[in-house]
C-alpha cells in the first residue's frame, strides 16, 4: 500500500511537473469491448450519468475487441495509442489475468501513464473455478501508476467475486441496478471529468483524492 | 413483522447465549482511556523521577562536600601537627648547632697555637742550615788548596818518572832519590787533602739534614694551616645552618598559626556541611516517598489496562470464534451457492460441447466396418458392373476394397475400360520413361524455367497479428448468486458494549466468510462442473451417437465398393499399364530424348504453379520497445523475412523457439505461422517471446536458436547471440572512492542514454545509512536523448563512526519498472587532514582503510594522512611532526607517489621519526619505494605467534605478533632491533650520524592489530628518547644512567658516519664532537666522582673495540677519546683508575 501510495505522490509530481492540459473540451478515451458493444454503451451511458451537469465533457471509444470478438494485440496497442493522444484521461473498463502474452500491452500502459496521462481502470473478476485473485496478477495490476477502481456490493464490502489487493485505489458502488467494476470505475471516472471541468485549472492527478473522499453518487 | 420481530429477538438471545464476555461494561473495553490514564500516571512517575534524581544528586553534592571538608579538616590537623613536631626538631637542631660553632671554635684557636709553635721551629731550622752552609763554605777553600798541592806533587812525579827513564845510568839514583821524596811528599799531601775533604763533606752532611727538617716543618706548618682553612668554613657553615634554622622556626610558626586560623574555618564549614547533608538527605527521602506513590499509581494504572486488553484479548477470542462459525456457515452456503450455479453454467456448456463431438465420431464410426463388409461382397460380385457412388475416397473401407479389388483386377483384367486406360497410360508412362533418359537435358530446361518463377514480381503483404490474446469477453463484473447477490453475507455482531468489540468481529467475519466462499465455491464449482459436465457429455454424445450411425453404415458401404471397384479398375490398369509400358518404352525412347528440354521446363512449371516455394530470405529477433537495446528483463522475439515464389499458399508453418543458456526465458516454444499467400513476401513476427532474464549483466550473451518448419521438415534455422546491455550509461565522474566523515562529498552521477529512444529516468542511489548520510536518493532525468550525458549531483557525507570503513554505493537508473542502468562502487569512510597541536603523531597511509591504520587510531589521538584523499604530502606538513612519531602503514596497501616519498625521506633527514609497519612487507609496494630510505629489504613472512624482543635502543619492548617478515639489513646504518625465533623482524636506520638530531627509520615487520597498549606506549617512549637531540641526551643521562646507552649509540652512529662519509670529521670537528662532548660532560663536568663519571667510565673498552674496528677515523676517533685539554683525567684514566689490571691500561707505566 504504501509503496503504491508513493507511485501516486509520483504522478502528483509527473503531472503537475508537465505541460498544463487544455481548458476544453474533456474527453474521456474509454477502452472497452466494442465497438460499439452493449457492455460498451452501458459503461459510457453511467459515465454520462455520473458527469451529469458536464457540458464540456465527451467520450470517445476506443475498442480494444474486433468484431470477431477477438482480442488482438496489435489492435489493443493501437487503441491505447490513440486513446492516449486523444483524450483528457484514459478509462478502461478491462482487465485480465496477466500472462507473458500482455508483456507488450503492460509496457504500452505503463508508458503511458509515466508520460503524464492518467489510466483509470476497473480491478475486474477472475473466472472459472476462481472467486478472488490479487490484482498485482493482473495486467492492469502490472501498471503501477493506473488508479484502479473495485466496487463496493450491498453490503457495503468489497465485492466478493472481484480482484483484490492494495492496488486497488478506491471501491464504490456501482450504479443502481448495476453489477461490476466497471460500472464502479465509470462513476469514478465520470465524477472525475465533472470536477475537471468546475477546476479547469486543475489536472486530473489533483482531484484524485477529491473524486476519492467525496460520497457516492447513489 | 410480528414474525419479524420475533427472529431478531430469537437471534439477540442466542448471541448473549453464546458469548461469554468478560464483561458487559463499556468500560471495561475502553483502551484508550486508560492509555491516557497510563501515560498520564507515566508522565507523573517520570516527573516525580526526575525529582528524586534531582535530589539524590544535591544529596550526593552535599555529601561530597562534607566529605571533602572532612578531608581537608584532618589533613590540616595533621599538618598542624606535623609543623608542632617541625618546631621542635628545629630547636633541637639549633641547639646542637650552637655547640657545633663553640667546638669549632676551639679546634681554631688550638690550630692557630700549634701553627704558631710551627713557624718557630721552621725559623730556627732555617738559621740551622744558614749556620752549616757557612761551615761548609768554610771548609771548601783549605780543601781545594790541598788538592792543588796533590796535582801539583803528582805532575812532579810524573815529570821525575820520566826523567829516570831517559836519564843515563848515572844519572838514575840521583834522579831516584828526588823520585822517592818526590813520591812520600806526594802521600802526605794526598793524606792532608783527604783529611781537608773529609771535613768537607761531613759539613755538607749536616746541612742536607738541616734542611730536610726545614722542609719537613714547612710541609707541617702548611697542613696545619688548610686544616685551619677547612676549620674556618665549617664554623662559617654552622653559622650559616645557625640563620637558617632561625628563620624555619621563624616560617614554622607562622605556618603553624595559619593553620590554626584554617583549623577554625574548616570546622565551622563542615558543621554547615554536616546539616545541610542531613537537609538534603531529608529532601530525598522525601522525593523516594513520593516516587514510589506515582510509581504505584503507574502500576495500578499499567494492571487496569493490562485487565482491559485482557478482556479485550477474551472477548475477540471469544467474537472471533463466533464469526468464523457464523462466517464460515454464511461463506460456505454462499460458496456452494453460485459455484454450484456457475459449475453447472459452464458444465453445461462445455460438456454439450464436447459430447456432441465425440458422439458424432463415434456414431459414424459404429457401422462404419459391418457397412464396409457388405460393400466388398457386392462389389466383387459386380466387379464386371462397376456401380458409382458419389462418396469421398478416403477411409478404411475404401483402402481394405481397394487392396483387394485391385489383386483381383491385376490378375483377370476385367475391368476392360481401366485396361485400356491402363495400357494408354502405361505407353505413355513408358514413353516418360524413355524421356528420363534424356534427364541430362532436362536440367538446362528447369533451371531457365525456374529462374523465371523466382524473377517474378512478388506481392507485399501483411499477414495481421498472429494470434489473439483473449477470445470473447465476459465483462468486469463481480456478479455472483443469481438468485440475490451475497444474500448470505450477514455478520450479525448483536449488541456489543464496545465498538472495538464489533470491528473485531465484523473483520474476522468478513475475513473468514471470503475464504469459506473462495473455498467452497472452488470444491462446489470443481464438483458441480465436473457433474454437469459428464451429465451434459453423455446426454450430447448420445444424441449425436443415435443421429450419425446409420449414415455411417451406408457411408462403410459405399466406400467399400467404390474402393473395390477402384482396386480393380487399378488392378486392370496396371495390367494394361505395364504391357503399354514395356511397348511403348521400346518403341519411343530414342525419339523423346530430344524432348528433355522441354520436360524440364515442365517439371519447373509443375512445382512452382502448383505447390508453395518457400525460400526464408531473412531472420533476426527484436527487443519489444525497438531501442536497440537488449536490457536485462526485457522481451524479444523473432522476425522472419520470408519469401512464396509458388503460385500455391502456405500455411503449415512453424516456428520453434529455444534457449541455449541461461540469459534467456522462452514464453511459448512453438507456434503456428500465419498463412503466406502465392507468390508474395512478407515479414513475420513470431508470436514466441524469450524474455532476458532480470538478473543478467551488462556483457552477458543471450543465445538463442529458432527454427521454421513445416508439417513435413525443416525449412530455416538461425542461432542468435545476443549481447546484453543497459540502456542507460551509468558512470561516475571525477569521483575518487572517498567519502568524508562529516563533510559534504558531491557524487556525480553521470547519466548516458546509449538507446535510440527517448528515455524518462528515475534515478536512485542506495547507501548504508549507517556508514552514509545521503538526504536526497532519488532525482529525476527527464527527456534524455539519444546519446545524450545528463549529470546529476548527489550530496553525501560519511558517518563519523564509519572512519576507515569500506562501504558500497549503489545507483540504478529505472524507466518506469525497468531498470534501465546501474551502477555499484566501493567507497572509503575517511577523515581529511587536521593537524592536532596535543596528538600522539601521523598515521600515513596510501589506504586508510585497508591495513592497520584503524587499529592504531583505535589507540589514542593521531592524524592521518592518507594518500588518496589528502594528495601528496610535503616536507612542510611532515615538519610539523618533528619530536613526535610518524607511522607508515605499509601492509596492504596502494603505492606511495614519489614527491611523497621524497618529502618521507627529507623528514628523516632533517631528524625526523619513521615508524614503517607491516607483516607482509615483502609484498609491499609502499615499502618497495622506501626501501632505499629504511635500508632493509623484507625477504618473507609467515605465521609466527611469538614475541619481538627488543634489541639495542629498543632493549626491553616486547611485542607479541601473529604474523611477521625476516628483514634483511642492507647497509651499515641499519641494525636489528626486534628480533624473534622468527629472524630479524623490526630495523632501524639512520641517516646521517654526524648531525645534533639523528633521524631514524623503524621498520617493523608486525600488524599494528597484534599490538597492545603498552607495547605502543612503550615503542613510542623508546623513539621519542632516540629522537632527542645529542645534548638533551647527555643532560638526561647525567642526570639518570640508564640513558647512557642512547649517548652511546649515538656516538656510535657518529663514528660509523664519519667512517664511512667524512673521514677528517673529528679533526675538523675538535671540540664538538659527540665523544669528546660526551667526555667533556661526564668527566669534566659532572666531576670525576660522580656517578655518571663510573658508569661513562666503564664503557671505554667497547667503545674503543667499535673505533678500532674502523679503517679510516680510528686514529682521529681515538683521540677524541683521549681529549683533556684543561683538565684531568681523560675518559682512558678514568677507566684505568677502576679496572688498572684491564689490558687496555697496561701500557700505563704502572
Amino acid at each position: 500500500m504504501i509503496f503504491r501510495q508513493v507511485q501516486l505522490i509520483a504522478l502528483f509530481v509527473m503531472f503537475t511537473a508537465g505541460p498544463a492540459l487544455a481548458k476544453s473540451p474533456i474527453v474521456i478515451g474509454v477502452l472497452d469491448t466494442g465497438p460499439g458493444s452493449s457492455h460498451e454503451k452501458e459503461v459510457t451511458q453511467e459515465i454520462r450519468k455520473a458527469w451529469a451537469t458536464c457540458k464540456t465533457c465527451q467520450i470517445k471509444t476506443f475498442p480494444i475487441y474486433k468484431p470477431d470478438g477477438m482480442l488482438y494485440e496489435e489492435q489493443m496497442l493501437k487503441s491505447l495509442d490513440q486513446a492516449a493522444k486523444e483524450s483528457t484521461f484514459l478509462h478502461l473498463s478491462w482487465n485480465t489475468e496477466y500472462t507473458a502474452a500482455y508483456s507488450r500491452i503492460v509496457s504500452k500502459l505503463n508508458q503511458i501513464a509515466e508520460s503524464g496521462k492518467l489510466i483509470v481502470a476497473s480491478v475486474g473478476a477472475p473466472e472459472g473455478n476462481k472467486i478472488r485473485g490479487q490484482i498485482q496478477n493482473t495486467v492492469m495490476g502490472k501498471v503501477k501508476l493506473a488508479i484502479l477502481i473495485g466496487e463496493l456490493n450491498e453490503k457495503n464490502v468489497l465485492a466478493f467475486n472481484t480482484y483484490e489487493g492494495p492496488e486497488m485505489y478506491k471501491a464504490l458502488h456501482p450504479p443502481r441496478g448495476k453489477r461490476g467494476s466497471s460500472f464502479s470505475a465509470a462513476v469514478f471516472s465520470g465524477r472525475l471529468a465533472l470536477l475537471l471541468e468546475q477546476n479547469p485549472k486543475k489536472k486530473p492527478v489533483e482531484l484524485l483524492s477529491q473524486v476519492r473522499d467525496e460520497s457516492p453518487p447513489n | 413483522m410480528k414474525k419479524m420481530v420475533f427472529s431478531v429477538l430469537l437471534l439477540v438471545g442466542a448471541l448473549a447465549q453464546a458469548i461469554n464476555l468478560p464483561s458487559s461494561s463499556y468500560d471495561d473495553y475502553d483502551r484508550e482511556r486508560y492509555e491516557e490514564i497510563l501515560r498520564r500516571t507515566d508522565d507523573e512517575m517520570a516527573r516525580a523521577g526526575n525529582e528524586l534524581r534531582q535530589s539524590e544528586e544535591n544529596l550526593r553534592q552535599a555529601a561530597d562536600r562534607e566529605n571533602r571538608l572532612r578531608y581537608e579538616y584532618d589533613r590540616t590537623a595533621r599538618d598542624l601537627q606535623d609543623s608542632r613536631q617541625r618546631e621542635v626538631e628545629i630547636i633541637e637542631a639549633q641547639r646542637q648547632n650552637a655547640q657545633r660553632i663553640q667546638e669549632i671554635a676551639k679546634r681554631i684557636e688550638e690550630d692557630n697555637r700549634r701553627i704558631t709553635e710551627l713557624e718557630k721551629q721552621v725559623q730556627d731550622e732555617k738559621t740551622s742550615v744558614d749556620r752549616l752552609k757557612s761551615i761548609a763554605d768554610g771548609l771548601k777553600g783549605p780543601m781545594d788548596a790541598a788538592q792543588a798541592e796533590v796535582v801539583a806533587q803528582q805532575q812532579k812525579v810524573q815529570k821525575l818518572q820520566q826523567d829516570l827513564a831517559a836519564a843515563q845510568p848515572p844519572q838514575k839514583p840521583a834522579i831516584q832519590e828526588e823520585l822517592n821524596r818526590a813520591n812520600a811528599e806526594l802521600a802526605t799531601l794526598t793524606q792532608r787533602r783527604d783529611q781537608a775533604k773529609q771535613r768537607f763533606d761531613g759539613a755538607v752532611q749536616e746541612q742536607k739534614r738541616a734542611e730536610d727538617r726545614l722542609r719537613t716543618a714547612q710541609q707541617n706548618l702548611a697542613a696545619q694551616k688548610t686544616e685551619l682553612e677547612k676549620r674556618r668554613q665549617s664554623l662559617a657553615q654552622a653559622q650559616q645552618r645557625e640563620r637558617e634554622l632561625a628563620q624555619n622556626l621563624q616560617n614554622n610558626r607562622q605556618r603553624m598559626n595559619d593553620l590554626n586560623n584554617l583549623l577554625g574555618r574548616l570546622d565551622r564549614d563542615l558543621r554547615y556541611a554536616i546539616s545541610e547533608t542531613r537537609q538534603r538527605t531529608y529532601e530525598r527521602d522525601q522525593s523516594l516517598s513520593y516516587f514510589e506513590r506515582r510509581r504505584a499509581d503507574r502500576d495500578q494504572a499499567k494492571n487496569r489496562l493490562d485487565q482491559v486488553d485482557y478482556n479485550i484479548d477474551l472477548a475477540r477470542r471469544e467474537l472471533e470464534a463466533m464469526a468464523t462459525a457464523n462466517a464460515s456457515s454464511d461463506g460456505d452456503r454462499e460458496g456452494r451457492e453460485i459455484g454450484r450455479e456457475r459449475g453447472l453454467r459452464d458444465g453445461q456448456r462445455n460438456g454439450q460441447t464436447d459430447g456432441n463431438a465425440a458422439g458424432t465420431n463415434a456414431g459414424k464410426d459404429r457401422d462404419y466396418d459391418r457397412g464396409m463388409m457388405k460393400g466388398l461382397s457386392d462389389a466383387q460380385a459386380e466387379a464386371a458392373n462397376p456401380k458409382f457412388f458419389d462418396v469421398p475416397a478416403e477411409g478404411r473401407a475404401y483402402d481394405r476394397g481397394a487392396k483387394d479389388g485391385f489383386a483381383f483386377g491385376y490378375q483377370t483384367g476385367t475391368n476392360k475400360a481401366k485396361y485400356q486406360e491402363g495400357r494408354k497410360e502405361g505407353e505413355a508412362n513408358g514413353l516418360a520413361q524413355a524421356r528420363q533418359d534424356a534427364l541430362p537435358q532436362d536440367g538446362l530446361g528447369y533451371q531457365n524455367r525456374e529462374n523465371f518463377y523466382l524473377n517474378q514480381p512478388l506481392k507485399q503483404v501483411s499477414l495481421g497479428e498472429a494470434q489473439p490474446l483473449a477470445k470473447g469477453f465476459n465483462g468486469v463484473q463481480g456478479k455472483n448468486s443469481t438468485s440475490g447477490d451475497d444474500r448470505y453475507y450477514n455478520p450479525r455482531p448483536g449488541s456489543l458494549p464496545h465498538p472495538r468489540l464489533t470491528a473485531f468481529y465484523n473483520q474476522k467475519y468478513d475475513s473468514v466468510y471470503r475464504d469459506q466462499l473462495e473455498a467452497i465455491y472452488k470444491t462446489t464449482y470443481d464438483i458441480v462442473y465436473k457433474e454437469t459436465y459428464a451429465a451434459n457429455y453423455k446426454s450430447a454424445y448420445d444424441q449425436a451417437y443415435a443421429q450419425n450411425y446409420q449414415q455411417s453404415y451406408d457411408l462403410g458401404y459405399k466406400k467399400a465398393y467404390r474402393g473395390f471397384t477402384d482396386g480393380n479398375a487399378a488392378g486392370s490398369r496396371k495390367k494394361g499399364y505395364d504391357e503399354g509400358f514395356k511397348f511403348a518404352y521400346d518403341t519411343n525412347i530414342e525419339n523423346e530424348k530430344k524432348l528433355a528440354y522441354q520436360r524440364g521446363v515442365s517439371r519447373a512449371d509443375e512445382l512452382y504453379t502448383k505447390n508453395a516455394v518457400i525460400k526464408v530470405v531473412g531472420m533476426d529477433i527484436r527487443e519489444m520497445n525497438r531501442d536497440g537495446i537488449y536490457r536485462p528483463g526485457e522481451t524479444v522475439q523473432v522476425v522472419y523475412l520470408i519469401k512464396n515464389f509458388g503460385l500455391v499458399g502456405k500455411s503449415d508453418l512453424t516456428s520453434v523457439v529455444s534457449s541455449v543458456n541461461n540469459t534467456g526465458t522462452v514464453v511459448e516454444a512453438r507456434a503456428q505461422v500465419p498463412a503466406l499467400p502465392p507468390q508474395s513476401e512478407a515479414t513475420i513476427t513470431g508470436r514466441q517471446q524469450v524474455q532476458i532474464i532480470g538478473a543478467a549483466e551488462e556483457g552477458d550473451t543471450l543465445q538463442v536458436q529458432f527454427k521454421l518448419e513445416d508439417s513435413k521438415q525443416l525449412v530455416a534455422q538461425k542461432g542468435f547471440e545476443k549481447t546484453v546491455q543497459m540502456p542507460t550509461v551509468i558512470q561516475l565522474v571525477d569521483f575518487d572512492g572517498v567519502v568524508i566523515p562529516q563533510e559534504k562529498t558531491i557524487v556525480k552521477v553521470k547519466a548516458t542514454n546509449r538507446s535510440q529512444s527517448v528515455q524518462n529516468l528515475t534515478v536512485d542511489m542506495i547507501v548504508d545509512p549507517t556508514k552514509i548520510s545521503l538526504p536526497a536518493t532519488r532525482q529525476q532525468v527527464v527527456a534524455l536523448n539519444a546519446g545524450e550525458s545528463r549529470t546529476l549531483s548527489f550530496e553525501m557525507s560519511g558517518q563519523a563512526e564509519a572512519r576507515f570503513q569500506e562501504s558500497e554505493i549503489s545507483v540504478r537508473a529505472d524507466q518506469g519498472a525497468d531498470q534501465y542502468g546501474k551502477l555499484k562502487q566501493k567507497v572509503t569512510i575517511i577523515s581529511r587532514h587536521k593537524p592536532t597541536p596535543d596528538g600522539r603523531g601521523l598515521i600515513l597511509s596510501a589506504n586508510l582503510a585497508r591495513g592497520g591504520g584503524k587499529s592504531l587510531y583505535a589507540f589514542g589521538k593521531f592524524d592521518t594522512w592518507d594518500l588518496r584523499v589528502d594528495g601528496v604530502i610535503s616536507a612542510e606538513k611532515l615538519n610539523v611532526y618533528k619530536g613526535k612519531i610518524v607511522h607508515v602503514m605499509a601492509d596492504a596497501s596502494a603505492a606511495i607517489d614519489a614527491a611523497s616519498a621524497q618529502s618521507l625521506s627529507a623528514f628523516v633527514q632533517s631528524g625526523g621519526q619513521v615508524i614503517i609497519w607491516g607483516s607482509e612487507l615483502q609484498d609491499s609496494s609502499l615499502f618497495a619505494s622506501l626501501q632505499s630510505m629504511s635500508q632493509v629489504k623484507a625477504q618473507r613472512s609467515g605465521n609466527v605467534n611469538t614475541d619481538l624482543n627488543g634489541q639495542l635502543q629498543l632493549a626491553g619492548l616486547k611485542i607479541s605478533v601473529k604474523t611477521a617478515a625476516t628483514l634483511e639489513l642492507l647497509g651499515r646504518k641499519s641494525k636489528a632491533v626486534l628480533t624473534s625465533q622468527f629472524g630479524t623482524t623490526g630495523a632501524s636506520s639512520y641517516m646521517s650520524g654526524l648531525a645534533d638530531r639523528v633521524g631514524r627509520v623503524y621498520t617493523v615487520a608486525a600488524n599494528t592489530s597484534d599490538l597492545t597498549m603498552q607495547s605502543l606506549q612503550q615503542l613510542e617512549t623508546l623513539v621519542n628518547d632516540m629522537g632527542r637531540s645529542y645534548d638533551e641526551k647527555l643532560e638526561m643521562a647525567k642526570s639518570d644512567t640508564k640513558y647512557l646507552k642512547l649517548v652511546m649509540m649515538e656516538m656510535q652512529e657518529e663514528i660509523l658516519t664519519a667512517e664511512l662519509e667524512s673521514s677528517n670529521h673529528y679533526d675538523n670537528n675538535r671540540k664538538s664532537n659527540k665523544i669528546t662532548k660526551a667526555v667533556l660532560k661526564f668527566i669534566k663536568d659532572a666531576g670525576r666522582k660522580s656517578e655518571i663519571a663510573k658508569q661513562f667510565a666503564k664503557t671505554y673498552p667497547g667503545m674503543m673495540d667499535y673505533i678500532e674496528s674502523m679503517k679510516k677515523v680510528w686514529s682521529s676517533a681515538t683521540r677524541a677519546s683521549d681529549y683533556t685539554s684543561g683538565f684531568m683525567p681523560s675518559w682512558k684514566n678514568m677507566f684505568c683508575e677502576q679496572e688498572s689490571f684491564h689490558q687496555r691500561c697496561q701500557n700505563m707505566g704502572g
